[in-house]
């Protein structure tokens, strides 16, 4: 093919003479790559946000919690969360090859408390828990230190802060270390403040379920018990020490646990494992859905350079003759046609893919959240527009270039 | 260096067969200056269209420079139509969105000659037909002699052996018919084949020899 340069021109001369036609597939296809891109960084973005905010959960995560769903009648009867210290203490020494560390957390049904300074107050979530609970629950400290494991021991009321908890109550103020917080009457000593902790994403895909990390309060668990006058812990706390470990962490500690309690209760267990899955089918929902509209915009953006390419290859069937006449070749032809429809879905594909970033930008101040388009999303977005514009142009182009040029001459 | 064996063409149309040429024999030599004439529909413009490639007989042989046309692909007629053979129409078929310089490059850009070169030799020919001054008018701006010019002079740009030209000067005033024709003897005079069908008896006279069509059959050549 000779001199692509010059058959652009040709191309861009053909376009310019059927200016509403062609606006109209352009506009289709754009809207097609448009919804093709912004379906491609909405599964990125999200896939990308929800991996990044589980991870503060820490990836290889566990919950060990009594099923109070448990149909057995007897096992209904029976009292307390079914997990004691003594499980705790004894899980922790010897128990699991696949466990890498363990903390209690005890809370209380009621979870949103009172804690107060003065006259000021915020509702937290508190939680009582171990030395490795910071660990396993990913979480880092801003100011101050963990708990000790003599102050777990001697249930002393020390206390380390969610960031909110500390701008609730303290405000601009810089160090509140040794400062005292009251909770139900009882005063407890700051020891540290957490770091923020980011979940918007999985806020707003309401996949916290209204549970806020930044807004806790944590304290030894021993405390907490001897405060709640009860030895049952709520939920043990894991780390597996492999993601592939997980599920066998898990049959190691419900199996440790009923045979403590001879079988008399019934386990639940979570991991993020699942969490990931869940999340990824959710994303997998919108992708299929939203690939389907897509679809549906570059069909009817492809049909419409159909159209015009049809009807170009009517209307310029003179022009296919002189040119034959003077030496153009059906492949000539062909690749004329085939030029002039991939040109046209290429502007809508442009055209898309600024739609598209203007969709973004819209989506970013709605939602506030920094979606980033990947480069893979632009590429396959040309490449569609390219695909719509060769598969559209092709039958007519076809035809074109089967004329004979005596047949195309006589055309009027 | 043309010729045609027993050509006949038919056409189909609602149903019926019409002939458009029968057991067309004729011979065309190097450097004739060939003029062909008849009644409307009497077969000229077909004859013109098979002896310019532009279509094929429905049987009979043409062998073109020793090659028999009828087995030819459509790739290899198009670049025969491109390299040894210019038209000219009645009609001038000028594409109307190209400058006189675009429409004479054309044929230069299917033979794959290179930018710069193409338009070089694209001024030289629109010099040749006395033109040189108005490369960058669109045919719209331009008389019916001046687009007939530049349809020459794209005819000639390949330097072809052999100029076919349909009615050249049909749509054309007496003075403008003159420099046309003229143009043509003087390209014959270069040693160019001219092959044209006209109408126009006073045209004869530029020709060397006369083929005469009625009813699809060569009465006298």
């Amino acid at each position: 093919m000779h001199n692509l340069n010059e058959k652009l021109k040709q191309a861009f001369s053909a376009i310019k003479e059927n200016r509403t036609r062609t606006l109209m597939s352009i506009i289709g296809i754009a809207v097609g790559i448009a919804a093709v891109m912004t379906i491609g960084i909405l599964t990125q973005s999200g896939k990308k946000f929800i991996y990044t905010e589980l991870e503060t959960y820490g990836l290889n995560s566990l919950w060990v919690y009594r099923n109070w769903q448990d149909d057995n009648p007897f096992e209904q009867q029976r009292q307390g969360s079914g997990i004691t210290t003594e499980d705790y203490q004894a899980l922790k020494k010897d128990c699991c090859s696949e466990v890498a560390s363990l903390s209690p957390e005890v809370y209380t049904k009621e979870w949103f408390k009172n804690i107060r300074v003065g006259n000021s107050y915020v509702k937290s979530g508190v939680v009582g828990v171990g030395v490795s609970f910071l660990d396993i629950n990913n979480d880092s400290l801003r100011k101050g230190r963990n708990f000790r494991p003599s102050e777990i021991r001697n249930r002393k009321n020390v206390v380390i802060i969610g960031p909110k908890v500390k701008d609730e109550l303290f405000g601009d103020q810089v160090n509140v270390i040794g400062k005292v917080v009251k909770f139900d009457n009882v005063q407890l000593t700051i020891i540290g403040v957490l770091k923020e902790k980011k979940r918007d994403f999985l806020s707003a895909i309401g996949a916290t379920d209204g549970y806020d990390e930044n807004n806790r309060v944590i304290i030894p668990y021993s405390f907490y018990q001897q405060l709640l006058g009860s030895k049952d812990i709520h939920t043990l706390r894991a780390e597996a020490r492999t993601k592939k470990g997980v599920n066998k962490a898990l049959d190691q500690l419900t199996t440790a646990l009923s045979r403590r309690h001879n079988n008399q209760f019934q386990y639940q267990t979570e991991s993020m494992k699942g969490w990931i899955k869940t999340t990824e089918q959710v994303l997998q929902t919108i992708s299929i859905l939203g690939t389907a509209g897509a679809l549906v915009a570059l069909i009817v953006g492809g049909i419409g350079v159909f159209n015009i390419m049809s009807s170009a290859v009517v209307e310029r069937t003179r022009e296919i003759g002189i040119r034959k006449a003077i030496g153009a070749s059906p492949q000539d032809i062909m690749f004329q046609f085939l030029l002039e429809s991939v040109y046209i879905s290429i502007i809508g594909g442009i055209v898309g893919i600024i739609f598209g970033v203007v969709i973004l930008i819209g989506m970013i101040l709605w939602s506030g959240f920094m979606l980033s388009p990947a480069w893979s999303v632009l590429f396959v977005g040309l490449l569609v527009s390219v695909l719509v514009g060769i598969s559209a142009g092709y039958l007519p182009a076809r035809k074109a270039a089967k004329m004979t040029p005596a047949e195309a001459l006589r055309f009027d | 260096m043309i010729k045609l064996y027993g050509v006949n063409k038919f056409y189909e149309k609602d149903e019926k067969i019409l002939t458009a040429l029968s057991d067309v024999n004729l011979q065309i030599d190097r450097g004739e200056f060939i003029a062909i004439t008849g009644p409307s529909g009497s077969g000229k413009s077909t004859l013109l269209t098979i002896l310019g490639c532009l279509d094929t007989p429905s049987s009979g042989q043409y062998v073109l420079n020793d090659l028999s046309v009828e087995n030819t692909s459509e790739f290899e007629l198009a670049r025969i139509r491109n390299k040894q053979i210019g038209f000219v129409f009645q009609s001038f078929n000028l594409i109307p969105g190209y400058t006189a310089l675009r429409n004479i490059e054309l044929p230069m850009l299917y033979a794959g000659v290179a930018a710069a070169n193409r338009e070089k030799r694209a001024l030289l020919a629109l010099s040749a037909v006395g033109l040189g001054e108005r490369p960058y008018h669109l045919p719209a701006e331009m008389s019916g002699g001046q687009q007939q010019r530049v349809a020459i002079a794209r005819a000639i740009v390949n330097n072809p052996q052999i100029i076919i030209a349909d009615e050249p000067t049909g749509s054309l005033d007496d003075e403008s018919t003159i420099e046309i024709m003229d143009l043509f003897a003087q390209l014959h005079r270069g040693g160019r084949t001219i092959i044209f069908v006209t109408h126009n008896m006073n045209l004869l006279s530029y020709a060397n020899r006369v083929v005469r069509l009625a009813h699809g059959n060569i009465i006298d050549a």
